[in-house]
């Protein structure tokens, strides 16, 4: 996976989230507006990683009823058949891993249970670190013991 | 000699050869213009993207944290910082006064310019104007690119109606394409890679809340940069040469007879 599709990003948040089995617990609408919103959040952070997007931020619709079945191709609708899944994200390929963090962090964020903040935190602290600091593990402590 | 590769040749284009220099037959295209009988000139843009996408890559392998977008921004900066204040960027355009005229715009990128016509690059400053006897005729340059002579010839000088001259112009990079390298003159990096890594590395570290910033060490790898910076202005001064007693730069700083015209420069020294 080369991280270079909305796909991509999408997948892989998902290993992040531990959701990967449907019916999902993210909707993958809510993780493409994650995708968005960590974009957006780049381009704060870092506007030179958005160099050619200065003045337009990318940005990604998602709607469930475009996932139709491309004969050949698949053998069900899903993600993979629709057309945004396969759109490209023009992030720099040694900071995309930073945007996973990023859709992760705000998926998690949304959760209600007072553990998932603590990840939400984490996983922002990663996403942030990855791109203003070497280290991505920058000033956050050891996980706790059982 | 036959039995030997001919490593030094006649420059039969150069501005005390004949009459080919100002003619059509080219000066500087020839491909064995610079070296080795036979080899390719050192210019074009292979030379190009080896020479300075080495430096990019090595630029790249030293700053952490730093995109790509960032690095080439950046040694644009410092390219044409360097180029600002050493000016070794030199083209001698060949042209034509007319009589009665006074301002020319001049236009870098002539193939039978003498120096670094390629890259094309910006035209910055005037260096000095001198006519086909070398001897120097009083021009400035209030608004680059565009020339003007004191005193232009009253009447034509030869059958065509005009005088013909060389314009020694100072370049600096052109502003890169999305995406691309700034292009410079194919010696740059040979010569001076050691102080222009350092320019760009410095330039970066000196920015604020990056994985790579560093302001202590940013601004030491910025004073070495400033150290090429003054050897390189020297080096162009000095015609790159050793041990040379004068200047060997068309002499912008000094008013020879025309006094009070900012530039009355002749560049016989040069040659």
């Amino acid at each position: 996976m080369t991280f270079d599709t909305v796909g991509d990003y999408i997948s892989d948040a998902r290993v992040l989230l531990q959701d990967r089995i449907v019916p999902y617990r993210y909707s993958t609408i809510s993780l493409v507006a994650a995708l968005n919103l960590a974009l957006l959040e780049v381009r704060r952070i870092r506007p030179d990683l958005l160099w050619d997007n200065l003045d337009q931020v990318p940005s990604y619709d998602w709607n469930d009823a475009m996932s139709v079945l491309v004969p050949g191709t698949d053998g069900n609708a899903d993600d993979d058949d629709n057309p945004t899944w396969t759109q490209w994200v023009p992030i720099e390929q040694q900071f995309r891993t930073a945007i996973v963090y990023g859709i992760g962090a705000h998926a998690l964020a949304r959760d209600q249970e007072d553990i998932q903040d603590e990840a939400a935190n984490d996983f922002r602290t990663t996403f942030e670190n990855m791109l203003t600091e070497v280290r991505g593990s920058k000033g956050k402590t050891p996980p706790r013991g059982p | 000699m036959s039995d030997h590769p001919q490593y030094w040749q006649q420059w039969k284009g150069g501005p005390t050869g004949s009459a080919p220099f100002l003619g059509v037959t080219g000066a500087v295209t020839g491909p064995a213009f610079f070296g080795v009988s036979g080899a390719t000139a050192p210019t074009g843009p292979a030379d190009q993207d080896t020479h300075m996408g080495k430096l990019y890559n090595r630029i790249r392998l030293e700053m952490s944290g730093a995109s790509d977008a960032m690095v080439r921004e950046v040694l644009y900066d410092t390219l044409h910082e360097f180029f600002n204040d050493t000016w070794t960027w030199l083209e001698t355009i060949p042209g034509q006064l007319l009589p009665s005229t006074q301002y020319y715009y001049l236009s870098a990128g002539n193939p039978m310019s003498i120096g670094d016509a390629f890259p094309v690059g910006v035209i910055i400053a005037l260096a000095g104007v001198v006519d086909f006897n070398t001897f120097p005729i009083s021009a400035d340059m209030p608004t680059p690119p565009i020339m003007r002579i004191q005193w232009p010839p009253a009447q034509p000088t030869n059958p065509n109606g005009t005088l013909l001259v060389y314009a020694t112009c100072v370049k600096t990079v052109a502003k890169p394409s999305l995406g691309k390298l700034p292009e410079a003159p194919w010696w740059l990096v040979d010569t001076y890679q050691h102080w222009l890594i350092h320019g760009v590395m410095g330039k970066l570290k000196l920015q604020a809340n990056r994985p790579y910033s560093d302001a202590k060490m940013g601004q030491l790898y910025y004073n070495v940069f400033r150290q090429g910076v003054n050897i390189g202005k020297v080096r162009a001064l000095r015609g790159n040469t050793v041990g040379a007693q004068a200047w060997q730069y068309p002499d912008q700083w000094r008013t020879k007879s025309q006094q009070g015209f900012v530039v009355t420069v002749g560049t016989s020294q040069r040659w």
